[in-house]
């Protein structure tokens, strides 16, 4: 009986036994091992298989061009300047021979630069820190200087029903300083930016105004809707940009009648009684009356509000210029463009004062021809009256009209709101005329005595606060 | 050396020598490769020709067979012949020319194997290698071993090169045990053990096929 072998030992056997590589007294061990192994025989007869295989394995056809290259590559080699096939191969910038050495190098040199740049972090840190601090705020001084932005972003509801109801925009936290419209004055419409005036309009607060007029739930929603359209339209609608220019559309100086309206409309007969005592009550220069003309719904009115406005003519305002222009402004673009910034400044310097003070100092020349309009100026305020209708603008017959409240024994001229606005037609005739189509060039005599312009720095904060959350109105009228 | 170097006695000899190299060529006989060698040191270039067309197509074989790859072979071989070229004049018949050049071959096959993983390593050249290689190969074979053939070079390409050369300088060249030692300048025992472990890792990857 043949013992067993190791698989190594068999495997060694079997390769030399298969090159008949073995002794003869070997060779005979090995065939009784097969003899008495058949599956010792099945591997032997698989490994001449594959030797069979190998041997027979096809060879490469000849190359009857093989000398000629070669004796070429000879001739070329033993040339003056020839290089050697291996130098011609060598793709590093080193002599192959240096291969070896240059690996641990680099692996060194990695491990160096890896363990400076460790050591060295916190300057680095620092270094990239400032650099992108420094990127943004470059970022976001250009977007400031070389782009328009929205002035009023952060109205609340209060102050957008103080809006409805006393004509008035806030353009400082306490504010101090207003701009007011007002589509109701003899001469025409009146756009002013008047300072001081913190006595003058009252604090309203929605909630107080819902409570005082005893309003229900559903009126609630509804007045909410239509003041968060107002919000909407007034952040749309007026722009400050490069060199302290104001932008205000057109459409906005007769926004604030449209919502007053649409809020008697949402009346009850006894609430629009104490809606009018409520206005009588905080001096507003507004009231409303009933219109006995056929009048478009309060569904319609509403659906103004919201809508896109029909046109993109601005009120533009530059330290130098007054002028009436078409502005296509991207929405979309400008507030993101806004939020861009917002988001990497604690503070947004808007200069708008600039403005006011620059049309306090100048001397005018009358023009000749188009659309006139009046800007008056005094130590707090500065205002452009427009006598020209503007147009475009849809001037819908109310269900309520809102009118300029008039006391027993006053008349237009001496109206609420000439008082409230507290600029009168001086006797002699307006202070500057100009045209509403061609933009007025000032006369750059400035003087010097009186640089006390309108302060609107706290605009700054009124700006960066936080967005509230957006809300999403709906028109009630289509609960 | 120059003849104006050379002894009476080593001119004597030199030309002796040409002379007798030359007789085989003029007879048409195989020259043995010492004869030829001999000549081509003594200034014959036509000798080296006549060892270059006699071992171009073992080495040209032994490439393929290695690499699996007919795109470098007549590259690598002709490379090879440079090297042996510009050797030879310092042969010293301490081994035979056979076993020598298949030592310079193989040396060379294993540089080209190394710059190619380098290479590979740093290039997306593999995928364009690997295309051409496969093109060329089945061209350069007959078509009807197709089959087999690319078998047995899978399972040859698939050995570790240490277990690959000996099984192919064995199966395919059929060199002899002391051959392969010196080609591979290891010891015999080592030349069959790797022998061994090659081939039964051979039949291990084409067992399924062996019925």
């Amino acid at each position: 009986m043949v013992n067993a072998m190791s698989r190594k030992k068999l495997a060694n056997a079997l390769s030399l036994y298969l090159d008949d590589a073995l002794s003869a007294a070997e060779k005979s061990e090995i065939e009784a091992y097969l003899a008495a192994h058949p599956e010792a025989q099945k591997e032997l007869d698989e490994l001449r298989l594959i030797k069979t295989h190998l041997m027979q394995k096809p060879r490469l056809m000849h190359n009857d061009w093989f000398w000629t290259s070669l004796s070429r590559k000879l001739v070329q080699k033993n040339s003056p300047g020839g290089q050697s096939g291996q130098e011609r191969e060598n793709f590093f910038p080193f002599r192959r021979k240096l291969l070896p050495l240059a690996a641990p190098l680099s692996l060194t040199l990695a491990v160096m630069i890896g363990v400076g740049i460790f050591l060295q972090r916190d300057s680095l840190f620092r270094f990239y820190s400032e650099k992108k601090k420094q990127i943004q705020n470059a970022y976001s001084a250009g977007i400031l200087q070389g782009k328009i932005l929205p002035l009023f972003t952060n109205l609340n509801k209060d102050q957008v029903l103080r809006f409805a109801l006393f004509g008035t925009l806030p353009l400082d936290t306490e504010a101090k300083t207003a701009l007011r419209f007002d589509a109701s004055s003899d001469s025409g419409y009146r756009i002013e930016i008047a300072k001081n005036n913190a006595n003058s309009v009252p604090t309203v607060t929605a909630s107080e105004f819902y409570s005082a007029l005893n309003m229900t739930p559903n009126q609630h929603q509804i007045v909410d809707s239509i003041l968060g359209s107002a919000k909407e339209k007034i952040q749309s609608s007026v722009f400050v940009g490069e060199n302290s220019s104001l932008a205000i559309h057109s459409e906005l100086v007769n926004l604030n009648r449209m919502v007053m309206s649409n809020i008697a409309a949402t009346l009850q007969p006894r609430q629009r009684v104490r809606f009018k005592k409520y206005l009588e009550e905080r001096h507003a220069p507004f009231t409303f009356v009933a219109n006995v003309a056929p009048s478009v719904p309060p569904q319609k009115l509403f659906r103004a509000i919201n809508a896109t406005p029909v046109n993109d003519t601005y009120l533009v305002l530059t330290p130098d210029t007054i002028c009436f222009s078409e502005i296509p402004f991207n929405m979309d673009s400008i507030r993101k463009n806004f939020e861009q910034a917002l988001s990497s400044l604690t503070a947004i310097q808007v200069r708008t004062h600039a403005i006011v003070r620059r049309f306090r100092e100048r001397s005018f020349t009358p023009p000749s021809g188009g659309e006139r309009f009046d800007v008056r100026s005094g130590e707090d305020y500065f205002a452009v009256e427009l006598h020209k209708n503007l147009g475009d603008f849809p001037d819908m017959p109310m269900l309520f009209k809102v009118v300029p409240r008039l006391p027993q024994g006053m008349t237009a001229s001496d109206s609420l709101v000439m008082r409230f606005f507290r600029a009168p037609l001086p006797p002699g005739g307006t202070p500057f005329k100009g045209t509403a189509q061609m933009p007025q060039r000032a006369d750059r005599s400035l003087k010097n005595s009186e640089r006390r312009g309108i302060d609107l720095d706290s605009v700054i904060e009124n700006m960066s606060k936080p967005k509230p959350e957006e809300k999403k109105y709906r028109n009630p009228y289509e609960l | 050396m120059n003849d104006s170097t050379k002894t009476p006695r080593q001119m004597i000899s030199a030309a002796s020598v040409h002379n007798e190299a030359s007789r085989y060529a003029r007879d048409g006989e195989r020259k043995n490769d010492e004869v030829l060698i001999t000549l081509f040191q003594s200034g014959d270039e036509d000798a080296f020709r006549i060892l270059v067309e006699r071992y171009q197509e073992r080495v040209r074989n032994l490439i393929y067979s290695i690499l699996n790859r007919s795109d470098v072979v007549d590259d690598l071989a002709q490379e090879i012949f440079i090297r042996v070229y510009e050797a030879l004049p310092k042969f010293r018949f301490e081994s035979s020319f056979y076993t020598w050049l298949y030592r310079v071959a193989v040396n060379k096959v294993r540089d080209e194997m190394r710059r190619k993983k380098v290479k590979r390593f740093f290039s997306l050249q593999k995928l364009m290698d690997d295309a051409d290689a496969e093109l060329t190969a089945k061209m350069s074979v007959a078509p009807e071993d197709h089959s087999m053939a690319e078998i047995m070079n899978d399972a040859l390409n698939a050995l570790p090169e240490k277990f690959r050369m000996p099984v192919v300088l064995k199966d395919v060249d059929g060199l002899s045990y002391d051959e392969i030692a010196e080609v591979l300048e290891c010891g015999i025992g080592t030349v069959k053990s790797r022998l061994s472990r090659g081939r039964a890792m051979l039949r291990k990857r084409l067992k399924p096929l062996l019925v």
